[in-house]
């Protein structure tokens, strides 16, 4: 059901195989309340990264007590999720690389802008940088990778695409992924974020008019 | 009781108070932070007899001057930043019992690029998931989320009246300047095994210059392009030391400030101690990767926090 490999003195990454979205949740709260010496994680997709400290446990302890965590298919989260919505303004004037994400796709910004906001994401992971919710998945036609560097700007609200994943950018920051539109909304504001994992994300596309209405910014 | 250690008198932006870092903070996509050299920090904090995540000053670059507002015993460990103390030589690797009213001022590295201060006393500086460390980006840490800047005063609840000087063994010594080329140990991991065989040769058998836009985050690495083809990549945590490969093919070695998600391919992590050699070296300087056995690695970070640990 999932792998172990090292990947740095302290630090193991624990990779599964595509199981449902309740696969990582359980196997965290499993390391949370089993594993000794936990330093930190970071639960994404289908994978954790685990860091232990190296003075009171090693790898082989570790395996051990990972090895005893049973997937129970049938449990669901019991936290009740939140569903949020999101209005975001899918145009090139908030959206760098809306155009050229058209013609890559071949789509016109107004299919982009539909496919994108027809289904509702999980919210599989929190990271990157505080606020930052990894959702998924995207509509294969919507899939595309990353920039082939980091730009070294991109704005708060920015809404991105890289492969598979979508999110929204909390802050200006660099980044790599493709921008397709903005939101008003700030997912993080005094150290609180938004989303939390299991909640659940949907877009709504809105106008100009509503956007700027909302507080948007053109810049 | 409150009581003002030191004033800062001039920065230049990029001089933090740091600690061993974060921990327990991934999962709300907070950076581990903390000391970019554990090896010269954690010996300023061990002469004064301190555990090694007693808050530090991580001086980087120099251009920095301090007025101390207290006595206090000081150490100052890493970078050569030609430190005075008024118009005397600041020695390094040492502690020095300084006074109020002396300043403290730090200039352009010989050697290193960050120099670490710490004061025989308990500063006060709010913590954020266990730790003191300042990641300006993120307005976290320090003393207002942000770099030490003019004016900011440190604070201590108690100050150490021990006046013993205690010097660091000469053995342990760093010379920052000693190779022409820093060769880097790299444990092989994440998605070693997809990059081919040309490609591993490639980051094996090249110089690599550091990029002048290198920071706490990240050393961004130019020279002979590491080509792969992988680009479905599902966005994973990331360790210290991870080296990133993206689809252009220059390096990037994520340090203490790194994100802690990314989704471009790693070929392997730069050990910790290997880290903290790089975190004092600066553009246009040279890297070179080898890979070593994990093992061997292991034991040595280890060993090196047994020896910290006491």
């Amino acid at each position: 059901m999932f792998e172990v490999a090292p990947v740095s003195e302290d630090t193991l990454l624990i990779s599964f195989a595509r199981g449902d979205v309740n696969v990582v949740p359980s196997m965290v709260s499993f390391i949370e309340n089993n594993v000794i010496g936990l330093l930190d994680i970071a639960p994404a997709y289908s994978t954790i990264l685990l860091r232990y400290d190296i003075l009171s446990t090693d790898e082989e302890n570790i395996v051990d007590a990972l090895n005893s965590w049973q997937y129970d298919s049938a449990a669901k989260q019991q936290s009740s999720s939140t569903t949020h919505q999101i209005p975001v303004y899918y145009h090139e004037e908030v959206a760098a690389d809306l155009s050229a994400f058209c013609k890559l796709t071949n789509m016109t910004a107004t299919e982009v802008a539909d496919l994108h906001s027809q289904q509702v994401y999980d919210v599989y992971a929190i990271g990157f940088r505080p606020g930052f919710a990894y959702l998924g998945y995207v509509n294969e036609r919507l899939e595309m990778p990353r920039h082939d560097s980091f730009k070294s700007t991109v704005p708060a609200g920015s809404v991105a695409i890289a492969d598979r994943q979508t999110a929204i950018y909390p802050c200006e920051s660099p980044g790599g992924w493709r921008v397709i539109g903005r939101t008003a909304v700030s997912v993080y504001q005094h150290q609180q974020a938004l989303f939390k994992v299991g909640d659940k994300v949907q877009f709504v596309p809105v106008s100009r008019q509503e956007y700027l209405g909302q507080g948007g910014v053109l810049s | 009781m409150s009581l003002p250690i030191a004033r800062v008198v001039k920065t230049n932006g990029m001089v933090t108070l740091q600690d061993a870092g974060r921990q327990h903070s991934m999962q709300e996509g907070v950076t581990e932070g903390g000391v970019m050299d554990v090896h010269a920090a954690y010996w300023a904090n061990k002469l004064l007899g301190k555990p090694k995540h007693n808050p530090v000053i991580e001086i980087t670059l120099g251009m920095f001057e301090l007025e101390m507002l207290h006595d206090c015993r000081i150490t100052l460990t890493g970078a050569n930043l030609q430190a005075k103390r008024n118009d005397q030589v600041l020695p390094l690797w040492q502690s020095s019992n300084c006074f109020a009213g002396d300043k403290l001022v730090f200039q352009f590295p010989q050697s290193g690029l960050r120099a670490y201060l710490t004061f025989d006393a308990e500063l006060a500086i709010p913590q954020y998931f266990g730790s003191v460390s300042t990641v300006a980006r993120e307005q976290l840490g320090g003393l207002n989320g942000n770099a030490l800047q003019v004016d900011d005063v440190l604070y201590a609840t108690e100050v150490g009246d021990d006046k013993r000087t205690v010097k660091m063994p000469t053995q342990f010594i760093p010379d920052y300047n000693r190779a022409e080329t820093l060769t880097l140990d790299v444990l092989p991991s994440y998605q070693f095994s997809q990059f081919s065989d040309q490609a591993k040769a490639t980051f094996t058998s090249h110089e690599f210059q550091i990029n002048t836009n290198s920071t706490r985050m990240a050393y961004l690495l130019e020279g002979e392009p590491i080509k792969h083809e992988m680009t479905e990549l599902a966005s994973e945590g990331i360790a210290y030391g991870a080296i990133q490969i993206p689809p252009d093919g220059q390096p990037v070695v994520l340090l203490n400030d790194r994100q802690t998600m990314g989704g471009y391919p790693k070929i392997g992590c730069v050990t910790r101690l290997s880290g903290a050699r790089l975190a004092q070296s600066f553009a246009p300087k040279k890297v070179a990767f080898r890979f070593v056995e994990r093992e061997k690695a292991v034991a040595k970070w280890r060993d090196f926090n047994v020896f910290f640990n006491t």
